[in-house]
């Protein structure tokens, strides 16, 4: 009897735990030591500052500032190859006296979550998507007023809360399409591609005329697809797109509407076998940038962000870098193409950090002075800043490069809410997805109608939020 | 000796054994300090901690808390796209059944004198301790189909074309993606039951088995009257968890296929809505609805398979 009831109460325990990933502190075991924190080793002397720096209120004259500020952030691979630290060294000969230290995540945006159960999530840190708009004040110190800050930076739309800006810009990315400049020109092309279907052409023509994978869909890694959603706004080419959305009522998916440019185009390219690889479920990320420096992947969607990572690849398995090309989205409008930048990551202060204005100072130095972004090939979050290198194509193509424009204050947040509550989520990646679905779709070859379905049953989804949440 | 003495020395010998039972309780209380309470804070307060999170409409951040009473039930029992993902826990329910009789095998074997047992008790044993996102590199490749461009034929298709045959795309094709999921999770846990199963064997008293051979006994009465009963409970106990594996079978779909492909399952579904959705209150309750799913179908299991005292 007794072991019996003890064999019945692991098993509940067994059960429990089951049920306990969901909790607070599940949320890191899902990727079951996949995490690094990388800044083990600084972790105590943050501890042993603690006393000290919080003695010493901050708001001493400006370049007197001291104490320990803990950056947290998901870029780990910049914190191996000692980027960071080098970053350091400029903020240091401005503040000589704060000492920074670095904490980086492989699951960022899942890890940061957790943190902020509590109080105690880093001095400076970057600021997690997920979060609702409105919740800003909840975690973050105010930078200043947007009317200020909005003549310095771009993108502080998203991150405003009456009228105060809870998060500065790193940087930002063009959305469009990389490809192998050689490859294409084997493949006889001689001008890029400026209709959708002059798109499709130009990969069937890789296919007959060259050795390479026209299209690589990366299916494997989830986020890869939804790289294809930056190109949305960029296809209607209307800095007003978005709130058109929720003011004018239009369905996600009708004939010619953005969204079935993209994916239209997107179902089309899946749905022929010849044009993609081989076994989609199987891909390699790591593996696709070396293989597109080499010629044998002609094109992929992906944000610019990636360009400067596929040139590093090139470098590193003796390519040529020049050939990693840069192009918008192929859907002009009255003969013209745009594309849409936005922001990464975004920079915040956690309000209850004890060293609030060395924090301040670094962030705003970060966004501003640091060069990380440039560093990085991405587009400055500063006003009239030059566009990077790795952009120089869109001004020989004479595309225009656009930023949305802010959306009006009564709608603030709404977008997201009917993306999270509908489930549609246009962002995510969710196993549900419509793009996986209409991906798997078009892989099985299930045709155009399968795509109408799965269409109409976003519209549907969409149109039923929407009209609760707007009234 | 007078009767004032007598009674002094039982209240010593009294006192005496009550100080044994008290330091004895001590110990005792001391040893089950630190487990009960790891227990409690990881395990009971974070699962009292979700059960009322599923009363209640939330993030992940913790904001915009609002009581909602049953809402977030109702949503999951009128919302039959949740339950269609228990059909793949079917498949996983066939492979525990067939990973039980293949551990159970190999392990009667293993007990068995042969040479170099303990080595291939390690190699069984082995990927259980491999980190998963090891496990998802290592079938990725297996399972892969070349294109002769940027990646060659994995492990299975090299050895399917080397008999003749043509090369499947094993994870990109519906219904085959799951029993391949099926087969890595046979791979990654039957080391867990060969070793349950040996231990379980080997409690079992020599004599017996040596009272069986001079009775001329062979191997396979050996198992059937010998083993069979004497590890009953284990076999029992197995498959309560073999089933309630099944329905909560998580982490082998989600980090190899991620769910697509028709991989998905409701726990992945669960873990999807509370962090790609934001709706830690509804998923919160489908924990729990799995939860009562699985003490139910276990209370069944027990009534019907009726152990006996």
């Amino acid at each position: 009897m007794n072991t019996k009831f003890k064999r019945i109460a692991a098993m509940c325990t067994a059960m429990v735990m089951t049920g306990a990933v969901l909790t607070a502190c599940g949320s890191s075991s899902k990727d079951d030591g996949a995490d690094t924190t990388t800044a083990a080793a600084g972790e105590t002397t943050a501890a042993a500052n603690g006393d000290e720096t919080t003695a010493a209120p901050a708001g001493d004259s400006d370049t007197g500032l001291s104490g320990t500020i803990k950056v947290l952030h998901h870029r780990t691979d910049r914190d191996q190859d000692g980027t960071m630290a080098k970053l350091t060294e400029g903020f240091n000969a401005l503040y000589p006296n704060v000492k920074v230290e670095y904490q980086s995540f492989t699951n960022y945006a899942d890890d940061i979550a957790t943190m902020m159960q509590s109080d105690n999530y880093g001095d400076v840190i970057m600021t997690p998507q997920a979060l609702k708009q409105a919740d800003l004040p909840n975690f973050f110190a105010s930078f200043g007023t947007y009317d200020d800050l909005s003549q310095q930076y771009y993108w502080l739309e998203n991150y405003s809360v009456d009228g105060q800006v809870y998060a500065l810009p790193t940087g930002g990315t063009a959305s469009g399409v990389l490809y192998n400049k050689r490859v294409w020109a084997d493949a006889g092309i001689t001008a890029l591609p400026t209709t959708t279907e002059e798109f499709i052409a130009c990969l069937k023509q890789i296919k007959e005329n060259t050795s390479a994978i026209p299209y690589y869909t990366n299916y494997n890694a989830g986020w890869c697809i939804t790289q294809w959603q930056s190109l949305v706004v960029g296809a209607s080419g209307d800095p007003d797109y978005n709130t058109k959305l929720l003011t004018e009522k239009t369905d996600l998916f009708s004939k010619g509407s953005p969204y079935d440019a993209v994916y239209g185009t997107l179902f089309d390219i899946y749905a022929d076998p010849s044009l993609h690889e081989e076994d989609p479920m199987t891909t390699d990320w790591e593996g696709c940038k070396p293989a597109f420096a080499q010629g044998k992947i002609a094109t992929m969607v992906l944000g610019s962000w990636a360009i400067s990572q596929f040139q590093e690849a090139a470098v590193q398995v003796g390519a040529d870098p020049a050939d990693v090309g840069y192009m918008p989205f192929p859907n002009s409008i009255d003969g013209k193409i745009y594309s849409v930048s936005s922001n990464d990551y975004m920079m915040s202060v956690n309000k209850n950090s004890a060293n609030l204005d060395a924090a301040m100072a670094y962030a705003k130095w970060f966004c501003t002075d640091s060069g990380f972004a440039q560093n990085e090939g991405e587009i400055s979050g500063l006003k009239g800043a030059p566009m990077p290198d790795t952009l120089s194509s869109f001004d020989e193509l004479g595309v225009e490069l656009f930023v949305e424009n802010p959306c009006p204050a009564e709608l603030t947040g709404k977008f997201d809410e009917i993306a999270k509550a509908s489930e549609v989520d246009p962002w995510g990646d969710a196993s549900t997805n419509y793009k996986f679905r209409m991906a798997e779709a078009a892989f099985k070859g299930e045709g155009r109608e399968a795509y109408d379905k799965i269409a109409a049953d976003v519209n549907a989804a969409w149109a039923a939020s929407r009209d609760e949440i707007l009234g | 000796m007078t009767k004032k003495n007598i009674t002094a020395e039982r209240l010593a010998s009294r006192n005496k054994l009550s100080k044994a039972y008290m330091e004895k309780m001590i110990t005792v209380c001391l040893f089950l300090l630190i487990p009960t309470l790891l227990l409690v804070i990881f395990t009971y307060i974070p699962a009292a901690e979700m059960v009322k999170f599923s009363f209640e409409e939330r993030d992940q951040f913790g904001q915009n808390v609002k009581f909602v009473g049953l809402e977030n039930y109702k949503t999951v029992f009128t919302t039959p796209e949740y339950f269609a993902a228990f059909k793949n826990s079917i498949y996983y329910l066939c492979g525990s059944f067939i990973q039980l009789g293949l551990a159970l095998f190999i392990a009667t074997i293993l007990c068995s004198k042969i040479r170099f047992a303990n080595f291939f008790k390690g190699v069984a044993f082995f990927p259980y301790m491999i980190n998963t996102v090891a496990v998802a590199l290592i079938f990725r490749r297996f399972f892969q189909k070349g294109d002769g461009i940027t990646n060659t034929d994995g492990t299975l298709n090299s050895i399917i074309t080397l008999f003749g045959g043509d090369p499947v795309k094993f994870l990109s094709t519906e219904g085959l993606v799951n029993i391949c999921l099926v087969f890595v999770s046979i791979w990654r846990y039957i080391g867990f039951d060969i070793v349950m199963f040996i231990g379980a064997i080997q409690s079992i008293s020599p004599d017996i088995y040596e009272a069986a051979d001079l009775d001329g006994a062979n191997r396979f009465q050996v198992f059937r009257y010998i083993i069979a009963p004497g590890i009953r409970p284990i076999i029992l106990l197995q498959m309560i968890l073999a089933v309630k594996g099944a329905i909560s079978v998580y982490e082998i779909p989600f980090i190899v296929t991620g769910g697509r492909f028709g991989s998905s399952t409701f726990v992945i579904q669960t873990t999807e809505t509370a962090f790609k959705f934001q709706k830690v209150g509804l998923a919160s309750a489908m924990a729990v609805v799995l939860f009562l799913i699985i003490v139910v179908v276990t209370v069944i299991q027990k009534l019907v398979l009726k152990e006996d005292k």
